[in-house]
């Protein structure tokens, strides 16, 4: 994760989450405090509705109290429903409708003792039809009032009524007049349009609106409140029944619902708007840090031994401070690495004169014996001197040669190699056969047929055969023991096939923390060695381009590897 | 109004006579099944264009030459053939030999579309005259009658001095009582109040004469009476009326009592029944139009409350037009409730008003032949 990534999440937490957790806050205590405002304004509206309810019936009531007076004066009705003159019959059948009108009433029936309507306003032709048990649950309602469900030729309706009984001519008479309760009636009750009004009874159900069924919303609960009126059901194919209704009162919490999801855009475009603002804050600040760190990164990059010379910016930051220090390295890596050249520069000098002391000796040592060997020749045997010159002529001419070649190879040390194709089997007979000639150790070799030609300085390849076969005979320490050479092809993958020389002794072998130092300049194992042996085989096998392995056990031997890359040589 | 404008060939009087109309006489054709109707002597249409059978033949039929017969005219004659310029044979669907009552119905007044106007041509003298409020026919003798539209209250128009109020409006009639330039005059018993009930069975107990009175009384506003009886369309058996319409098993009459809402008499006796009995009729509907003859076709309300024409000329056309309406009806399940009247408020010393069988009123001279 890049550093601009994390400084975004970074600030993403720090700025989102609190404002999200005082969004959570301030919704919830939001919604708990207008609930409950909306809750307290509904127990008022119950009140102010019971009161309201309380007033139409003693409305309700003053108006049978105006009829009652005006039937006492009425002579026909007195004669239709007193006396039964039948000339009458049609006015008291028609006087409930006048009567209902007149007085504003929604409902109107005058029954006579024995609960016989003898007259109905708000259905004219139900006269004569005994509705007993009426007056009796009217009287005994709570406040003398009571919904009814009222029956009207075309359908039922509900009122609110009551009943006002009165005598003429020593017969009793009751009033039940009553008003529709219909929507309108529970809206005048509401006042409020946002507030619903609900009456709930038993078979049926009356309401201002459809919120007292909307209760799926659980987020936001409505406030409710009720009270229990009784309901008198009057139905023709039963008994008079009289059941407990519910005058519900609902306040729907829309408006909290718009506050809140109004609060939420806010808080959303806040977060959002603090969101872009952190992001470009992000990016900036990231810019800032990671744009030093990646130059530093790049010119960090390109430092090694051979380029010290890069140029670290200070700055006053922490970043400019980590600059500066690197540059403080360089600039002492500069410094150490001329030291350290200098150093090289001597050690070289020095290796070389060894090397060529250690050179000349190996072409001096085969002259050496020859002379030797032909001075005890001439003493001892004279006459058979001719001929044993001859016959070591050749090694006489093999080391003047070599160390021709090798004062040749001087004089050109300061070119570069000399690179020409070289027949690896015939440089390692050479050697095998110079090296058998003094020493007791056994050679064996198991060269590869067909092995491609390399190309090469063959005085490199053979000074490095020549220094591993004379250190795996001194592994040997004058022991018996064999030493063997074998050459063989290694194909690599993606790449030239390379020459494997392997040079393997029964010597006794190195441990892992020597095998990983032979390589090193003047690390030697021997007592009087030079340490240089080794490390003049690595140099020149990396001026070849090949590659050093070593395999050693303590006690059974060693076996290192040489493999020389082919490039373009030709098999042989 | 429309009669003081057309004529039908004959009319039937306030007693149930045939009286001459357009026809002069009639007689039966020797067979017995035909016609022989003479058309009056000098008949003209009110532009002065001779009325006669051959015009007759051409209003009657469809290609207007004398081919089919159309639909309305149809329902009542079978064929007409025109045997002279004056005499036209005719053959009635209706069985009744003693007189051609059919003749006097109104879909078969003479009349003839006039060039100009929208009213067709009668054969009456009287020539009509539209206004914004009221439309005058004016008779041969010079007597302008002004027709005025009904009002929603009847007394406003004894307050403008109208002559002559139709009316069974109880208000009305009551206000005129007490006006000394009025007096009231029933008409004839015009309607019969009918309860029409899906699935009723032959045999269930009918109304008695009291219960019909009760009903007039109790539950109707206006003039009305019990029922009364002989009722014509018992006992038809001559007519060809389809089999009643078999209900699907099954279907549930809707509790619902159904009437004309522009019949006050129907509303009455729809709303009594279901004051008597709530348990079979739950509610009173009041219909008009194309709902009320589409719920009357389904016949799939508990009951319907119609009127029947007390007198019809055509029994059997009636019946028939009837069943159309109810294809459902056993005519023998028709129980009738009431009859209803109106009556006429007129202004004392106005004469010249002549009643008819129907309970329409022919103003004097509209009648004059040409």
């Amino acid at each position: 994760m890049s550093l601009r990534t994390r400084l975004l999440f970074a600030f993403a937490v720090v700025v989102l989450v609190p404002i999200a957790l005082l969004a959570f806050g301030l919704r919830q205590e939001m919604t708990r405090r207008l609930t409950d405002e909306y809750q307290l304004r509904v127990n008022s509206v119950v009140g102010v509705i019971r009161e309201d309810l309380s007033r139409e019936s003693a409305g309700i009531d003053d108006r049978l109290e105006s009829l009652e007076s005006a039937l006492a004066n009425d002579n026909r009705f007195r004669l239709a429903a007193v006396a039964g003159v039948e000339s009458e019959r049609e006015y008291l059948l028609d006087y409930a409708g006048t009567a209902m009108r007149l007085t504003g009433l929604s409902m109107l029936q005058i029954q006579d003792a024995d609960g016989r309507i003898i007259s109905s306003g708000h259905f004219r032709n139900e006269h004569g039809r005994v509705e007993s048990g009426l007056t009796t649950a009217l009287a005994n309602a709570r406040g003398g009032a009571a919904f009814v469900t009222a029956r009207g030729a075309e359908r039922e309706f509900l009122a609110l009524a009551r009943a006002r009984p009165f005598e003429i001519g020593g017969r009793t008479f009751t009033l039940v007049g009553g008003i529709v309760v219909d929507e309108a009636f529970l809206a005048r009750l509401a006042r409020d349009r946002a507030i619903v009004v609900s009456l709930i009874y038993p078979g049926g159900e009356l309401s201002t609106g459809r919120s007292r069924t909307n209760t799926t919303d659980t987020a936001y609960r409505q406030a409710v409140g009720e009270f229990q009126v009784p309901l008198i059901k009057t139905d023709a194919a039963a008994a008079l029944e009289v059941v407990e209704a519910r005058l519900q009162v609902t306040q729907p919490l829309t408006p909290l619902r718009a506050l809140v999801r109004s609060a939420d855009s806010w808080f959303l475009l806040t977060a959002a708007g603090t969101g872009v603002v952190a992001l470009i804050l992000a990016v900036w600040v990231s810019s800032r840090i990671s744009r030093p760190l990646a130059t530093l990164a790049e010119k960090t990059a390109v430092l090694d031994l051979d380029r010290l010379d890069v140029d670290f910016d200070a700055g006053t930051d922490e970043v400019g401070r980590l600059s500066r220090l690197l540059g403080d390295l360089a600039a002492r890596l500069r410094s150490s690495t001329a030291r350290v050249r200098e150093a090289e520069r001597r050690a070289t000098v020095g290796d070389l004169a060894r090397q060529i002391n250690h050179d000349i000796k190996n072409g001096l040592i085969p002259l050496r014996n020859v002379m030797r060997h032909l001075a005890q020749v001439e003493r001892e045997e004279p006459a058979a001197l001719p001929s044993v010159f001859a016959e070591r002529r050749q090694t006489v001419d093999s080391s003047i040669a070599y160390l021709e070649t090798l004062a040749t190879s001087y004089q050109r040390l300061s070119r570069p190699m000399d690179r020409r194709d070289c027949d690896l089997n015939a440089l390692v007979n050479e050697v095998v056969r110079a090296m058998q000639a003094h020493e007791r150790a056994e050679f064996t070799t198991q060269l590869a047929t067909n092995l491609p030609r390399v190309l090469g300085d063959p005085i490199a390849f053979r000074r490095i055969l020549e220094n591993l076969m004379a250190n795996a005979v001194d592994s040997l320490e004058s022991k018996p023991g064999r030493v063997t050479v074998s050459t063989d092809v290694v194909e690599r993958a993606n790449e030239a096939p390379a020459i494997r020389v392997a040079v393997a002794d029964t010597g006794r072998g190195m441990s892992a923390d020597e095998t990983s130092k032979i390589f090193n300049d003047f690390y030697t194992t021997k007592e009087g060695g030079t340490g240089l042996g080794l490390s003049i085989v690595r140099r020149l096998v990396m001026d070849l381009q090949g590659t050093l392995g070593v395999e050693s056990t303590p006690g059974k031997g060693t076996r290192i590897t040489v493999d020389i890359p082919t490039g373009t040589s030709k098999r042989t | 109004m429309f009669r003081q404008l057309y004529e039908t060939l004959v009319r039937v009087d306030c007693k149930g006579r045939v009286v001459p109309g357009l026809a002069a006489s009639w007689r039966l054709s020797i067979d017995g099944s035909t016609w022989i109707v003479t058309l009056r002597e000098g008949a003209r249409f009110s532009d002065g264009t001779p009325v006669t059978a051959a015009a007759v033949l051409a209003l009657w039929s469809r290609d207007g030459v004398g081919g089919d017969l159309q639909p309305h005219v149809n329902r009542l004659i079978r064929s007409i053939i025109s045997i002279d310029n004056e005499t036209l044979a005719i053959l009635l669907r209706s069985p009744r030999v003693d007189a051609p009552f059919a003749l006097a119905h109104a879909d078969l007044s003479i009349a003839r579309p006039g060039s100009g106007s929208s009213w067709p041509l009668g054969t009456r003298s009287a020539q009509v005259t539209l206004d914004r409020a009221s439309i005058t026919v004016t008779t041969s003798r010079g007597v302008a009658v002004r027709f005025l539209a009904p009002r929603s209250d009847p007394r406003d128009l004894l307050d403008e001095s109208v002559d002559l109020l139709v009316t069974r409006d109880r208000a009305a009639l009551d206000y005129a009582a007490t006006l000394p330039q009025f007096q009231s005059v029933p008409l004839a018993w015009q309607r019969t109040q009918v309860l029409l009930s899906p699935g009723r069975a032959r045999l269930s107990p009918s109304l008695s004469d009291e219960a019909r009175q009760t009903l007039a009384s109790d539950a109707v506003r206006g003039e009305a009476r019990g029922a009364t009886g002989p009722f014509w369309w018992h006992g038809l058996s001559d007519c060809e009326i389809p089999p009643p319409r078999v209900q699907e098993p099954g279907s549930r009459p809707s509790g619902r009592v159904v009437y004309d809402a522009n019949d006050g008499a129907a509303r009455d006796l729809a709303e009594r029944l279901v004051g008597l009995d709530r348990r079979t009729y739950q509610r009173a509907t009041g219909l008009t139009g194309e709902a009320l003859a589409l719920a009357r076709r389904r016949g799939s309300d508990a009951a319907y409350v119609t009127s029947f024409d007390s007198r019809p000329f055509d029994p059997c056309r009636e019946l028939q037009a009837v069943m159309e309406g109810a294809p459902w009806l056993d005519p023998e399940t028709v129980v009738p409730l009431v009859d209803t009247r109106q009556r006429a408020i007129v202004r004392r010393g106005y004469s010249g008003v002549v009643g008819e069988w129907d309970g329409g009123l022919l103003i004097a001279g509209a009648d004059d032949q040409r």
